[in-house]
């Protein structure tokens, strides 16, 4: 357990009749109230969240759902039996001692185990909200952005991440004029130069405009758009306008609980637990790192670590989560999936591959840390062989 | 319990096959592969067929009662 969590001392399993309360709406809260009944759990298993829509898949929100192109509820998630659903209502508070949680309309639930999976949301900069630019998470945002995006003749998207990079690349298909404001080149810090260089050159070639400059304000336009103001005086109007700098981790419910809740998220041990009979999951979760307890909020991530966290929950000796990272992305004509560690650094070898690019990156030591298939089919298990066989 | 599989969906990334080898594979061209196509998953396989089904980022696999 790490300083100043709350010490957990001899850890009592939940037994299979106990409560367990899920917080949390999305993939990581779904798959572990359902990897709790797929493991033959009997208690009560209850799901609680803020959001109004049953569990959905967010991966579609940047994609399908944004361009229009895929029906409303087509990325729901698989419905979870014997799981009472809580929806529409956010947690609001924790007493770990009590074993219970508040709900923002007061409501109590009493539980015996709890799995805190209550994500992130997304980060913004002051003042955007007022100048009318727009953020991407849910699927209620999802759908208002891609009716303004479908509307508008010029966007700008602030932010370059895998999610600004995708809304820009969907912006462009649907025929707006398209500028992507980033203070650092796009997509680097995550994918590391090579991928960078290879998706930033797409997007040029795609005619999106590419400035690599921070933006110092974001103002509202008479008649309706946002202007950019970039620190060099230059501006940039759209509109419509994204804000996609990263997400932030939803801890605030959690003060005063006594869990080890920072900036970076909810800290837990290498099991996934964060106080006595809690365990935690997905984007919210800062998990020990060598670097320090960092956030992984990636899907595949979230699947594997609720999964592990139930392990955590109801078994009285659980093997710690060991991270298998994959993240993947979709862009200008281009299909670019990786495993292993991000992000990768230096200059890859090309690996022989019936169809499209695979590249592998090796450490100092030569042990291969990454493999990347670029606009080639090869699954999630063949890539990992790949990086397993180096 | 059966799963549907919405072909056209399915993008190939393969969670599926990570939760479940045995039910779901996945070839060189990331053609998915469903043992169980149009029949009831059999008991033994039948939770690790949900916990691919649940994985998959793309919403193609569902469960039918």
């Amino acid at each position: 357990m790490s300083p100043g969590a709350v010490t957990t001392g001899a850890v009592t399993p939940v037994p299979p009749d106990g409560r367990v309360l899920v917080v949390g709406g999305s993939i990581a809260a779904a798959t572990a109230a359902r990897a709790l009944r797929g493991r033959g759990h009997t208690g009560p298993v209850t799901l609680v969240s803020g959001e109004r829509h049953p569990p959905y898949a967010r991966p579609p929100l940047s994609k399908g759902v944004l361009t229009g192109t895929e029906e409303p509820g087509s990325a729901q998630l698989p419905d979870l039996a014997d799981v009472e659903l809580r929806l529409g209502v956010p947690a609001a508070g924790l007493d770990v001692a009590a074993r219970r949680v508040t709900l923002a309309d007061g409501t109590t639930l009493d539980w015996d185990g709890l799995v805190v999976a209550t994500g992130a949301r997304a980060r913004t900069i002051p003042g955007a909200e007022a100048a009318g630019a727009r953020t991407l998470r849910d699927l209620d945002d999802a759908r208002e952005l891609g009716a303004l995006v479908r509307g508008a003749r010029s966007v700008v998207v602030v932010g370059g991440g895998p999610l600004g990079m995708e809304v820009a690349s969907v912006a462009r298909d649907l025929g707006a004029r398209v500028t992507l404001v980033s203070d650092v080149p796009p997509l680097r810090a995550l994918m590391g130069d090579h991928v960078s260089r290879l998706l930033v050159a797409a997007a040029e070639a795609a005619g999106v405009t590419v400035v690599t400059e921070p933006v110092r304000e974001l103002l509202a336009r008479d008649g309706g758009g946002t202007t950019a103001v970039l620190a060099s005086g230059h501006r940039v109007e759209g509109d419509a306008v994204l804000v996609a700098v990263g997400c932030r981790p939803n801890v605030e419910w959690l003060a005063g609980s006594g869990l080890d809740v920072g900036p970076g998220g909810l800290v837990v041990d290498e099991f996934l637990r964060a106080g006595p009979g809690v365990v935690a999951a997905g984007d919210v979760v800062a998990h020990p790192h060598p670097v320090g307890a960092l956030r992984t909020p990636y899907w595949s991530n979230a699947v594997d670590q609720a999964m592990a966290a139930v392990d955590a929950l109801v078994e009285a000796e659980p093997a710690p989560f060991r991270a298998r990272p994959y993240f993947w992305t979709e862009q200008f004509g281009h299909s670019v999936k990786l495993v292993g560690a991000l992000p990768d650094v230096g200059e890859p070898e090309e690996v022989a591959s019936a169809a499209g690019t695979v590249l592998r990156w090796r450490g100092p030591d030569g042990v291969p840390t990454g493999v990347a298939a670029i606009d080639c089919p090869l699954s999630v298990p063949r890539l990992r062989r790949l990086l397993a066989a180096g | 319990m059966q799963i549907s599989v919405d072909y056209a969906r399915c993008e190939g990334h393969g969670l599926c096959e990570d939760q479940a080898p045995d039910v779901f594979t996945l070839d060189d061209e990331g053609d998915l592969h469903y043992r169980f196509e149009g029949q009831d998953v059999p008991a033994e396989h039948a939770v690790a067929a949900g916990r691919g089904a649940a994985s998959c980022p793309v919403a193609a696999l569902k469960v039918v009662p």
